[in-house]
């Protein structure tokens, strides 16, 4: 019997005290920050997110006054992106959606991994890496035109001049003594003999020369070349000619001479 | 006078970067007939260049040479060169025989008119009583007739004038010409 007024009373109690106990107080849950927006929140859902999130949630008072402990299920979340600072979308970043575990999206930027880099081709549009080959029109090595270059030698032009070859002493030489018969030797020694009025003894022949009749300006003998040298003028080209027969006199060596003629005895 | 041999002597030298030549025409006793002689040629240098070592014989025999030929009305009976242009090819002309001439220190050959064949277009002639004989060279392309045929005319002439002496002659004309102020006339 007491077991049951003790019972009684204690339910009482209780009920009395619940009565008079205020309404029950929650904490927060932790990631619930107060911001400058009222009845705002601001969840940093993740450290990769460089936009924050503002959450706004509505809760009621009602059920804060209530005994009975708040479901977080009862939390409404409405995520909206406030600002994106970040470069992610440069990098290739994409935002990702993960579902928290209450009502509610988050958003991350997944920022994807170093792939290898991509071989470009030539014909992109980073020419200025491209070689190629330019050819400036005045350098150009193309031959438009070719010359044909005469090497032949030009004919020259001739002139003439007798009297320049006629101006040098020409050498005469001497017939052979030995093959002229000896009565035409004894000719010319007896027309030498009368000129000179030598002894035919005292004489030694030298030679027997034929030169021009016309043109001759200065005979000498030349003996170290065995000729006699005669200049001449231009009377003497179409000149006959005469025989100078030149002897030696022993007595004194002294030369003289006598134009001599086959046909005078 | 009109049968007499009719001789040539050919010469073209260098003066300094030009060649000029003459052509003097003797008679059988080296009296001259005809005189000619060219203008100064100076090749360019593209020219030396092409034709290099062929530059000097193409311009005395086929320029200076046919030039001066050209000039001449009747062709000599024999057309004497210098030694030292038989020694390269120079041209020959068919018309008439080119030789060189040379005295040499060989003994005296036994008689006047003898000769000696040394090579097949080289002779030592006996010219004159004593002396020593003189040496012939043919330019290539002569046959044995024809060297013969031209020996009788060298040793014809021979025995009347100095077939070396004309050659002098026409370098010094030639030279001449060159030191000269002479006012040419066009032949």
């Amino acid at each position: 019997m007491l077991g049951r007024i003790k019972d009684t009373v204690e339910d009482v109690a209780e009920t009395i005290k619940r009565a008079f106990v205020g309404p029950a107080v929650h904490s927060a849950p932790q990631f619930f920050i107060e911001t400058p927006v009222s009845n705002a929140m601001l969840l940093p859902v993740a450290s990769t997110l460089v936009a924050p999130l503002t959450i706004s949630a509505n809760i009621s008072v009602a059920s804060l006054l209530l005994s009975a402990p708040v479901s977080i299920a009862d939390v409404q979340f409405r995520p909206l992106v406030l600002l994106e600072t970040g470069e992610a979308f440069k990098a290739n970043a994409k935002l990702v959606s993960i579902p928290l575990a209450w009502s509610g999206v988050v958003k991350f930027a997944e920022i994807p991994r170093m792939n290898a880099p991509a071989v470009r081709g030539v014909d992109d549009s980073y020419s200025v890496f491209k070689t190629e080959f330019y050819v400036l029109p005045q350098f150009s090595l193309k031959l438009e035109k070719t010359y044909k270059l005469n090497t032949s030698m030009n004919t020259p032009r001739c002139f003439t001049s007798v009297e320049t070859a006629l101006s040098r002493p020409i050498g005469i030489q001497s017939e052979n003594v030995e093959k002229i018969s000896k009565a035409l030797l004894m000719r010319y020694t007896i027309q030498l003999v009368k000129e000179t009025r030598e002894n035919i003894r005292n004489l030694e022949i030298i030679g027997i020369y034929s030169i021009p009749k016309k043109g001759v300006r200065a005979i000498k003998r030349d003996a170290s070349a065995g000729l006699l040298r005669i200049l001449v003028g231009s009377e003497a080209q179409n000149s006959e000619y005469n025989k100078l027969m030149l002897a030696r006199k022993k007595s004194d060596s002294t030369i003289v001479s006598c134009v001599v003629n086959p046909e005078t005895e | 006078m009109s049968d007499e041999p009719r001789l040539a002597y050919f010469v073209a030298i260098k003066e300094g970067a030009s060649y000029l030549g003459g052509l003097l025409i003797t008679n059988s006793l080296g009296i001259p007939i005809d005189f000619r002689y060219t203008e100064p040629i100076t090749p360019t240098k593209l020219q030396s260049l092409l034709y290099g070592k062929a530059l000097e014989p193409h311009l005395r025999g086929d320029v200076i040479q046919k030039a001066l030929l050209k000039e001449i009305k009747t062709p000599p009976d024999l057309m004497f060169v210098r030694m030292s242009d038989l020694a390269g090819d120079f041209a020959v002309e068919n018309k008439y025989p080119i030789l060189s001439v040379q005295r040499s220190q060989e003994q005296p050959l036994p008689t006047q008119g003898a000769t000696t064949r040394i090579s097949s277009r080289e002779l030592l002639v006996q010219l004159s009583e004593g002396a020593s004989p003189l040496r012939v060279l043919f330019a290539h392309g002569l046959t044995q007739a024809e060297q013969d045929s031209a020996m009788e005319k060298v040793v014809q002439a021979g025995y009347q004038m100095d077939l070396a002496e004309p050659m002098d002659r026409t370098l010094e004309a030639l030279r001449s010409l060159i030191h000269t102020e002479e006012k040419p006339k066009q032949g």
